[in-house]
């Protein structure tokens, strides 16, 4: 799992690749904390290089969010691959995630 | 094929990693491969992390085999009994403030397999998780089958 950051307008793309699972997620959380914690509020999470996501990648998602409702910042999520959209939808977190299909719509949605 | 691990969870990757080779020699579509890998980091870490008594090392068996249009797997292990699949499943309608997320891994399983079945066999575990992979969606032909039929 590695995560890489680029500068978009107001944005930040976050592009994860790899899976994000029980082995990785302590990584991720602790590399989008530290992004966090430079005071980022809008993020678009780009999935086009996650192979899978398990329910520890769920996790940090959440946290994720909830820190970002409390300093009033936003999350957009794209590129997901049908089985890491199955996972969000079986688990019910599509309904509370914005997920865009491509990079440009969550940019332009944000 | 037939995989033995030990109670360690870094044993895990292991055998994400040796099933990956499998579903790549037997033409397996990613869709259904994926499946599997979220299915063996949900499973096995919950036997691993809340199965044993600190300490003492034990074994895991993994069993993959292709029967007829099923991928199947059979993970066995003297663990402490517990069926996961018995567990409610959690509420995904509640609000992100209100979420409990236990559970919601063995949820994601229980659903994306076409079964999913635990029973006790004397002092052993045994799940059985299976789907369909053979005209499913971006499955090539088995070119690893006929390799298999000469060993």
């Amino acid at each position: 799992m590695q995560i890489e950051t680029q500068e978009k307008g107001s944005a930040l793309v976050v592009a994860i690749s790899g899976s994000l699972d029980t082995k990785t997620a302590p990584a991720a959380e602790t590399a989008i904390g530290a992004i966090l914690d430079q005071g980022r509020n809008h993020l678009v999470v780009d999935f086009s290089e996650v192979d899978y996501i398990a329910s520890s990648g769920l996790r940090v998602l959440l946290s994720t969010m909830k820190r970002l409702k409390k300093s009033k910042g936003k999350m957009f999520l794209c590129g997901m691959n049908p089985t890491v959209r199955e996972v969000f939808d079986i688990s019910g977190f599509s309904g509370i995630f914005k997920i865009l299909d491509t990079q440009a719509d969550a940019l332009a949605a944000g | 094929m037939a995989i033995r691990i030990s109670n360690d969870l870094d044993e895990i990757d292991g055998v994400i990693e040796r099933f990956n080779a499998f579903a790549a020699g037997h033409g397996i579509p990613d869709a259904v491969r994926r499946t599997f890998d979220i299915a063996f980091d949900e499973l096995l870490n919950n036997i691993i992390s809340y199965g044993y008594a600190e300490g003492a090392e034990r074994w895991i068996a993994v069993d993959i085999r292709l029967v007829g249009d099923e991928l199947e797997v059979v993970i066995v292990d003297d663990a402490v009994a517990f069926d996961p699949f018995a567990r409610a499943a959690p509420d995904t309608e509640l609000s992100l403030e209100d979420r409990a997320i236990g559970g919601l891994g063995i949820h994601l399983v229980t659903k994306m397999m076409d079964r999913a079945t635990y029973e006790r066999d004397d002092d052993k575990n045994v799940m059985v998780i299976a789907k369909r992979w053979r005209g499913a969606p971006g499955a090539q032909p088995d070119l690893q089958e006929a390799k298999d039929d000469a060993d």
